[in-house]
């Protein structure tokens, strides 16, 4: 057995199947992170208490807590607790929901903190232009805050991008199928650690180089639109 | 079109505007004047609810403004204010500047916006800056865009604080001559300034603050030949 699993052309599609599924965690991580972080920030910066009393709760439990406890403890602690999980996503779909909602979660309470810096750092005059020519709230924030804001946040926000690529590989950790995964299962049957773990490592590398580039070609583009 | 009853307005303990009461006409041009730190400030930026009454009755347009249940985004509507440091949305050309208010507040169309904005930048000797971003502009022409974008909201009243208080003096006259220009075609202005020569030639009426109050107020002539009250007279002896 060992003969055939050491050869790279038959463990490297193995890893590349679970770079699939890194791909579609990250993506899956950064969408509703990205969704999360702007409606709690939104709430943080809110007038009313309770929005703010939630939101900082939020934040405070997802920043002063580990990830792995949280997605453990979401994918095996919530469903023990709570087997209706089980019986509404399926007993087999459960782990990997739980796992992109703890993945979210987590991310999204850092990005709640990118958004409000971003929201914030925009100058108090533009706020008071905005009302002066009789905007709302809502106008304010849509046409004039944001827009300004989320310039000023892509830098940190392609940071917690990268984070979240990486963070998927705490999925391994609780069976969950992805990059890291395969390859202690390659390394497993054919005891190469220096190959695999070394090909996970490129693997990883490159897919996060991909993504901050394609981000600094996007935010010279929106320099650029605005000199 | 503005009417102003014991106003007062504190921040935190501390007291900025001691009862300030006052009327405000149609196509009146008021100048006020004071030390810094007097209060003058404040008493604009309460006419359109950028800062909040603590007590007193404000008027304007004939909707009262201390009224909470009087919406106060259709007031603004109402009233243009100008600042100090201009205050362009960065993040937009100068001809975004001047239509997202008639768009996004008003609902006007794009074409009826944009078709108004080219009218006010012409009025204002900023043709061709359209689709210039406000960085890429000195001080006094952000300014004429900040009068433009204002103006686009048709208001009753303009607001002016400081407006040429952050220009380098050569770009003071620019402004200025827009704001007389306006005065000229009949607009409603309230402006704090330090441009005495400004408040002589087109003030119509020149109020005096210092500490919270109204010291004086009069015509340019009275308040500035004639001023009746000490803290007047050694406040312009200081800057004449």
């Amino acid at each position: 057995m060992g003969g055939q699993t050491s050869d790279f052309s038959s463990w490297f599609p193995q890893l590349l199947q679970g770079l699939g599924h890194t791909v579609e965690y990250s993506i899956l991580a950064i969408v509703f992170a990205t969704i999360i972080g702007l409606i709690v920030a939104l709430m943080r910066l809110s007038r009313f208490w309770l929005w703010r009393a939630i939101s900082t709760v939020y934040v405070e439990i997802f920043r002063g807590t580990p990830l792995l406890v949280q997605l453990t403890f979401i994918v095996f602690g919530l469903s023990q607790a709570m087997p209706v999980l089980n019986d509404i996503f399926g007993a087999k779909s459960y782990p990997l929901i739980g796992a992109a909602a703890g993945l979210a979660l987590n991310e999204g309470a850092y990005i709640t903190e990118i958004v409000r810096a971003g929201i914030l750092g925009v100058d108090r005059g533009q706020r008071e232009a905005a009302e002066s020519i009789g905007m709302t709230r809502y106008q304010t924030m849509r046409y004039i805050i944001l827009p300004q804001a989320f310039k000023r946040m892509i830098p940190p926000l392609v940071n917690q991008f990268a984070q979240t690529i990486k963070d998927t590989s705490l999925l391994a950790p609780i069976g969950i199928v992805e990059l890291m995964y395969q390859g202690q299962i390659v390394v497993s049957n054919n005891f190469q650690s220096f190959a695999v773990y070394g090909t996970v490592a490129i693997l990883y590398f490159v897919v996060i180089f991909i993504v901050t580039r394609i981000a600094g070609y996007l935010e010279r583009r929106l320099q650029i639109d605005q000199r | 079109m503005i009417s102003v009853e014991n106003l007062r307005k504190s921040f935190g303990h501390h007291e900025v505007l001691k009862g300030i009461s006052n009327e405000i006409r149609e196509q009146e041009v008021v100048v006020v004047i004071g030390p810094s730190g007097s209060g003058k400030s404040t008493f604009l930026r309460c006419l359109n609810g950028l800062e909040t009454a603590s007590s007193g009755k404000i008027v304007v347009a004939g909707m009262e403004l201390t009224n909470p249940k009087t919406d106060i985004t259709k007031l603004r509507q109402h009233v243009g204010m100008v600042f100090q440091r201009f205050n362009l949305f960065h993040h937009l050309t100068v001809l975004d500047n001047i239509t997202i208010g008639p768009r996004k507040v008003l609902k006007r169309s794009r074409e009826e916006s944009e078709a108004l904005a080219r009218e006010l930048l012409a009025k204002v000797g900023l043709q061709g800056k359209e689709s210039s971003f406000p960085d890429q502009l000195s001080g006094g022409q952000q300014q004429r865009v900040a009068i433009a974008r204002a103006l686009a909201m048709k208001p009753d009243v303009m607001l002016f604080d400081e407006p040429t208080s952050a220009l380098d003096p050569e770009m003071v006259g620019e402004v200025l001559q827009v704001m007389k220009d306006l005065a000229r075609d009949g607009m409603t202005m309230v402006v704090v300034t330090h441009e005495m020569g400004f408040a002589r030639e087109v003030g119509d009426r020149v109020i005096f603050m210092d500490d919270g109050v109204i010291v004086e107020e009069g015509t340019p002539d009275q308040i500035f030949n004639n001023p009746q009250e000490a803290r007047t007279q050694s406040f312009l002896s200081k800057i004449l």
